[in-house]
């Protein structure tokens, strides 16, 4: 999903509420940052459990901008380390992480429109 | 005279305040009803103590005190501009389509107002005869009452009419001579209940105009509120209420919609007002999400509050008046699933939403919460793509949060036979007496999960087949299946199209698909249908009973708790056939008394009740069907 998609689905959603939109872009960007932490910590100490719970919570802070690739990834991921499928769980996630670089490029540029550049 | 000292005035203060709402401080200013209280003791000839007990064991006393201590004051077309209101108002509703009225008077003490507002009606049957009306006038004191029904009044009244109303009066001769009455259209369009406004029952129904006038003032704060609460419980959407001049509210007072100088109106407006008292905490561990959520409820007036652990969500429930819960399941330290289960032990009732993803381990925990008394789950997804379904199901549930605040908790027995006003119930007895269902259908929506369990729970005879559409998306569809599967330990079907239906099976969809019935030689089929959604639901309520009607298959039929109206037009075909029993849970056992509600505003549903009455029933009917079979 491009910047211009993503500022229609939140200005669909939150109104033109550039305040509320930019906060809640930047809450995000702080989210998936601790969150991504979280996952790699648990992935070094091969627990299984706490990275198929932070997936989930990735997969919920993304399910904001909609249902994109990144979505769908970590949906894969996180049934694949319910599994116990460690490797290819990772695999999963290492693509979504791919997918979260680009929805975050995305998300700056739409702030950058909004004038509010963090 | 006896006169009541001042311990013995305290206990009468409280116990009119009891018993008729009026406010202590106001009667005390007035020292109202002291005298008539005391004039009747020295009448009669008894203490105080003997008054009090006399009241408590005797039907006619009570009858008289309440009597004593209510103002009868009222006059035909008070405060006129407002009867001109009125009647422009019932010009608009018209032109926009509207053909039936239901109108209510409440505390009409002798009946001037709901005949001067059959007045008005009938004036407008003049230019628009398909008008249908009818009024109820209620009132705490039954005297009052038998005034109204006798409807005699002193032949000066008729000295303040003013034409076009006073062709609907008639001058007594002989023994009534000196008196007035009001012709029989009049009369007959107006029916007279004993109600108190602080005890109002819950059949009463809804209305499209309510007039409350000069009583509020006699109430305190707290009750005004609780009334006008009540008052905007029985309006229709859209329905005005009318206040009198003197009772000067504000928009945010009332929580409805100003429309004219004390003429408020039920619409989204006001129902947005109503919301700003509500507190919404959102338990989520996701910050993002939670933001999403406080920037979807704001707008609306909510006040939001954010926990982002069970732990620290304990805390603000101790520490708060919620109202509702948003909650995550995916919590760290505390699934949320048991952290619901804590929290109604603890005693809480508040309604609970669940935001959840839509993993396999997502829908267990899901139908896990519900069992523990979550009354709806929304995709996560949708807070974004259709933040409006997140609203409104915010929205309806703390509107059945306030109806349950105020009602009696429930028994299994309690239920209403529908008596219509404008249509006798067709063939309610003889369905009752003799009705042997081939179907059983249900239709639900949000709530439904919790009220098909209870409703199938442990079901053990025999039975026919019992089709289910309950509003779902694909997802959780399947997993609903399987719970209901296991609550009713009967095999649910409806995954493959073109079923021969069998007796003990319940059928639902399983997809994004709607479900129909259809007829070869002796046997019926469930079939899939890809037809666009009705009313934005596949599965739709109305194209499986409406499929049932088609083909007149005796059925016993049941609408559950749910948004919005689906199920109601073919509720109505199955009504005119004539061979199905209709059935509506009642309003305060339903999480949103939305579906049922409408059903029964359409004159189509033979019997209403709690789901404890509704299982008895159905009971009774699988019984006649074994025993037919």
């Amino acid at each position: 999903m491009n910047a211009k998609a993503l500022l229609k689905l939140l200005i669909d959603c939150f109104g033109e509420d550039s305040e509320l939109i930019c906060d809640i872009i930047t809450t995000y960007l702080k989210d998936a940052v601790r969150i991504q932490n979280e996952i790699s910590q648990a992935a070094r100490k091969n627990d299984l459990e706490q990275m198929h719970f932070w997936v989930h919570s990735l997969k919920s802070a993304v399910v904001t901008f909609g249902d994109h690739s990144a979505y769908q990834f970590l949906t894969q991921a996180e049934e694949l380390l319910k599994e116990k499928k460690y490797l290819d769980g990772l695999k999963r996630y290492l693509s979504a992480e791919v997918e979260l670089k680009n929805l975050e490029t995305e998300l700056r540029k739409v702030i950058h429109v909004l004038g509010k550049i963090p | 005279m006896k006169l009541l000292n001042p311990q013995e005035r305290s206990v009468l203060f409280v116990l009119i305040e009891k018993m008729v709402g009026a406010n202590h401080s106001e009667m005390v200013r007035r020292n109202l009803h002291v005298g008539t209280v005391e004039r009747y003791l020295t009448t009669n000839k008894i203490s105080f103590l003997d008054f009090l007990k006399s009241i408590h064991e005797n039907k006619k006393s009570y009858l008289d005190f309440i009597s004593m201590v209510t103002i009868h004051s009222t006059s035909w077309f008070r405060d006129l501009n407002q009867f001109e209101q009125l009647y422009q108002l019932i010009e608009q509703r018209v032109q926009a389509g509207q053909k039936i009225f239901r109108v209510w008077s409440a505390a009409c003490s002798t009946g001037q107002e709901p005949y001067s507002l059959a007045m008005v009606f009938e004036r407008a049957r003049k230019v628009y005869p398909d008008i249908e009306y009818r009024i109820l006038g209620s009132d705490i004191d039954e005297h009052s009452l038998k005034k109204a029904r006798e409807a005699l009044y002193p032949l000066t009244d008729l000295n303040v009419i003013r034409s076009p109303y006073r062709e609907f009066f008639l001058k007594g001769i002989g023994s009534y001579a000196g008196q007035l009455t009001v012709t029989e259209t009049i009369r007959r369009r107006c029916e007279f209940k004993l109600l108190n406004l602080i005890q109002i029952p819950l059949e009463l129904g809804f209305f499209d105009f309510i007039f409350c006038r000069n009583i509020l003032i006699y109430l305190s704060p707290s009750q005004i509120r609780f009334v006008l609460e009540t008052l905007t419980e029985h309006l229709q959407t859209s329905g005005v209420l009318f206040l009198a001049p003197s009772e000067a509210l504000t928009e945010k007072f009332t929580g409805l919609h100003v429309i004219d100088h004390n003429l408020f109106m039920k619409d989204q407006k006001s129902e947005t007002l109503r919301s700003q008292q509500s507190t919404v905490l959102v338990v989520e561990d996701v910050a993002v999400t939670r933001k999403v959520i406080s920037g979807l409820l704001k707008p609306f007036g909510f006040e939001v509050l954010e926990a982002e652990s069970a732990e620290r969500a304990t805390q603000m429930a101790m520490q708060n008046k919620i109202d509702l819960i948003t909650l995550d399941l995916n919590l760290p330290h505390k699934n949320g699933v048991v952290w619901l289960r804590e929290l109604r032990a603890r005693g809480f009732t508040m309604p609970v939403v669940i935001l959840s993803g839509t993993s396999a381990r997502d829908a267990d925990m899901v139908f896990g919460a519900i069992e523990h008394g979550a009354q709806e789950y929304i995709e996560k997804k949708q807070l974004v793509g259709n933040s409006q379904h997140f609203i409104e199901v915010v929205m309806a549930l703390l509107k059945g949060r306030g109806r349950a605040k105020r009602r009696k908790e429930p028994s299994s027995t309690d239920s209403l036979e529908v008596q219509s006003l404008f249509v006798t119930p067709k063939n309610s007895e003889y369905l009752k007496n003799s009705l042997v269902p081939q179907l059983i259908l249900i239709g639900a929506s949000t709530g439904g999960p919790e009220a098909l369990w209870k409703l199938l729970k442990g079901i053990s005879q025999p039975c026919p087949p019992i089709l289910i559409v309950q509003h779902t998306n694909s997802f959780f569809a399947k997993h609903l299946a399987k719970t209901i599967a296991r609550v009713s330990n009967r095999k649910v079907k409806g995954d493959c199209p073109s079923l021969v239906l069998e007796p003990n099976i319940i059928y639902m969809a399983h997809d994004d698909y709607h479900l129909k019935i259809k007829k070869q030689g002796e046997h019926l089929f469930l079939e899939h249908s890809f037809d666009p959604p009705e009313q934005g639901h596949r599965p739709s309520v109305n194209v499986l009973f409406r499929s049932v009607a088609e083909l007149k298959i005796p059925s016993l039929c049941l609408l559950l708790t749910g948004m919005g109206c689906d199920g109601v037009d073919a509720m109505k075909l199955l009504y005119n056939n004539g061979n199905t029993l209709n059935m509506a849970q009642s309003e305060e056992s339903c999480v949103v008394f939305g579906m049922p509600k409408e059903a029964i505003a359409s004159n189509c549903v033979h019997l209403v009740g709690d789901l404890g009455y509704l299982r008895k029933k159905l009971d009774a009917f699988i019984a006649k069907y074994n025993s037919a079979a």
